[in-house]
């Protein structure tokens, strides 16, 4: 049985998206499209990881794959053209899967589906938190790595009686 | 509940959640400032009232939750009247801006927003088989997701049409009503939609007067025009004591008075002493250097990001007429970095007219690989000239940073502290691009103190500054903290 995790779940999130996020204004254009084909991309991710909840963990793993590889070519090129977003996207989107994936394994069973989805927003939050500051101090290596550590966090071996 | 209804109700709250979003967001980046700081407090104060929302809807009884979604309806049809008419009240009472108004970004995020997501696990935990209850989730989640990017992506799409956006938006929310309040507190909720339609713009726009006069503290202050491009808020006003002057996300990019002298040091004057075939202009969404740099080259590039700013530039800032003849000019609509990037031209005079880095979007402009692309871009004895926001003086500031990282890529660079100005420009090349004598020469004619700065005492005033890179953006964070801070009175 897979641990439910909802914070380290938002926070990997978090950190995904907004990694995602930054580095794609960053690399191509602060341009609006940017920012609404991401919350696209991530949105469709995250609907058709609903019906995936039998691969929770294999799915974190093919987001982190698809992050390394998005980040780690964004990190080759400090500006390029607009049209490089269409062959980025999918990964952004890949990223999300895990998401609906692990709701969709979670909440069906979940007594208390409120506070599941309020600790995982949380999560999120303080993800979205450390993905800004961290690359804004620590620059690009910070939001190519940081996902790794969530992930590694989500997906550790479970203690006894430790849920979270 | 059968799931094509639990799917419209969700996905008619996935659009209200994702609208009152984007409402809060785009009003209190604006009423707050938009440096990238206040942009991540509205975020995250959205983000914790959806987490207090799902955490209630374990709690709430269906009774309270019913009446809390009545009076987040209520605080919505009163946007943006009501949030721009509380802070100019706090304004007032106080003689400007202190620590209430971030409660008051709180306070207003909670009402609109917490109350949309206690739908989700209310919904859901009322469905106690674990089949029904995946199905549910699946298409009610889902329709929730659609519903947040519909109302989302009509926020930003419609901002220059806002009075459309709220209808649709109003429509929205009173469809929820009537499919969650009952018919009775619907047809309240269609009535007050329909008041907040007709008497909400009158309501607004008198608000957002009295902001400026108590905020910004601008007797007499009368906004002229304000709109939400898909990046920002961007409103004229006219006030006694500045003029005309441009706001971008309520931060003041320029007036009227200013735009002459900011026009000569950073383009007059380089165009003038350089005489460039092909010159490029980024940013100047008024416009304004376009009339006079037109004359000066044989070919002008504009790029700018934001459509909107560039028709508010040619509507109250450059007469039409003065854009209208030069065959010799293009403007290209879309990001500097990737219009540089993807560009086989080559310029003799690039000029970065951009905000003071606040924003991450504004400061990758203003980094050392951004100023390296704009090298390879110029000819041989091609010119960059920037704006340094202020004068040279603390290294952990703006302009002292800027100078490093010009530093850091140009051999040679030239910086022009302008008394009448109140700021830096600074001009780069390979090679020295213009005489200390020769910039005094052509220096404003209304210029009081004009200092040149270059070679050593140059070196010496930005020694201790860092160049700002891709990989070291924290003076965006750092000064929007210490401006968010200053401005509400929390430092000790």
């Amino acid at each position: 049985m897979i641990p439910a995790r909802p914070h380290r779940l938002g926070l990997h999130l978090g950190l995904l998206q907004f990694g995602h996020l930054m580095a794609l204004q960053r690399g191509i254009s602060a341009a609006a499209l940017t920012y609404a084909l991401v919350l696209g991309a991530w949105l469709a991710g995250s609907l058709a990881g609903l019906w995936l909840g039998h691969l929770g963990r294999a799915l974190v793993a093919l987001g982190l794959v698809a992050h390394l590889a998005a980040h780690a070519w964004l990190l080759g090129h400090d500006f390029v053209e607009l049209a490089t977003l269409w062959f980025l996207l999918p990964a952004v989107a890949v990223g999300a899967l895990a998401g609906g994936s692990w709701f969709a394994r979670v909440l069906p069973n979940e007594p208390r589906t409120g506070s599941f989805l309020a600790a995982e927003n949380d999560g999120f939050l303080f993800g979205m938190l450390v993905a800004v500051v961290g690359f804004g101090f620590l620059g690009r290596w910070f939001s190519l790595l940081a996902p790794l550590a969530s992930a590694a966090l989500l997906l550790a071996p479970q203690r006894a009686a430790n849920n979270n | 509940m059968p799931l094509h209804r639990l799917a419209l109700i969700l996905g008619l709250v996935g659009v209200g959640f994702g609208g009152a979003q984007q409402l809060l967001l785009r009003e209190f980046a604006a009423l707050l400032y938009g440096e990238e700081v206040v942009l991540l407090l509205v975020a995250g104060v959205a983000l914790a009232a959806a987490s207090l929302g799902y955490r209630l809807g374990d709690r709430w009884s269906p009774r309270t939750h019913r009446r809390l979604l009545l009076l987040a309806l209520a605080v919505q049809f009163a946007w943006p009247a009501a949030p721009r008419w509380a802070v100019a009240g706090l304004c007032a009472l106080r003689s400007g801006s202190g620590p209430e108004l971030l409660a008051l970004l709180v306070l207003f995020a909670l009402v609109i927003v917490s109350p949309f997501a206690v739908f989700l696990p209310a919904l859901l935990t009322a469905e106690t088989d674990p089949a029904r209850r995946l199905a549910a989730l699946r298409w009610g989640y889902g329709a929730e997701l659609l519903g947040f990017f519909v109302g989302s992506a009509a926020a930003i799409a419609l901002g220059t049409h806002q009075q459309i956006h709220l209808t649709l938006h109003f429509a929205a929310l009173v469809a929820l009503a009537a499919l969650t309040l009952g018919r009775a507190r619907a047809v309240i909720c269609l009535a007050a939609a329909s008041l907040a339609v007709g008497y909400g713009p009158g309501l607004a726009s008198a608000g957002l007067d009295a902001v400026y006069q108590h905020k910004h503290r601008l007797p007499g202050a009368h906004v002229v025009a304000s709109l939400d491009s898909p990046y920002q808020r961007i409103e004229v006003v006219d006030s006694a004591r500045r003029g005309r002057a441009l706001y971008l996300d309520g931060l003041r990019d320029l007036d009227s008075g200013e735009l002459d002298v900011l026009n000569h040091y950073l383009g007059r004057l380089p165009a003038r002493l350089r005489r460039p075939d092909r010159a490029l202009v980024l940013g100047n969404g008024t416009l304004s250097l376009v009339p006079e740099l037109a004359a000066l080259t044989r070919e002008l590039h504009s790029v700018e990001l934001d459509p909107v700013v560039v028709a508010v530039g040619r509507t109250f800032f450059t007469a039409p007429a003065a854009l209208t003849g030069h065959d010799n000019w293009q403007l290209h609509l879309g990001d500097g970095k990737a219009f540089l990037a993807a560009t086989g031209l080559r310029f003799d005079l690039i000029i970065v007219d951009l905000p003071s880095p606040l924003t991450f979007g504004e400061a990758y402009l203003h980094t050392r690989e951004f100023y390296q692309l704009c090298r390879a871009r110029l000819r041989p004895g091609g010119v960059l000239a920037v704006q340094l926001s202020g004068p040279i003086g603390n290294p952990a500031r703006t302009p002292a940073r800027l100078a490093a990282s010009l530093s850091a890529e140009f051999p040679a660079v030239v910086v022009v502290a302008s008394k009448l100005a109140d700021r830096s420009f600074a001009y780069a090349s390979d090679a020295r691009p213009f005489t200390p004598e020769s910039i005094r020469a052509a220096a404003h004619p209304q210029e009081r103190d004009l200092q040149v700065i270059h070679g050593d005492p140059l070196a010496a005033a930005i020694s201790s500054a860092t160049p700002v890179t891709l990989d070291d953006l924290d003076l965006v964070l750092r000064r929007g903290l210490e401006r968010l801070l200053e401005r509400h009175h929390l430092l000790p």
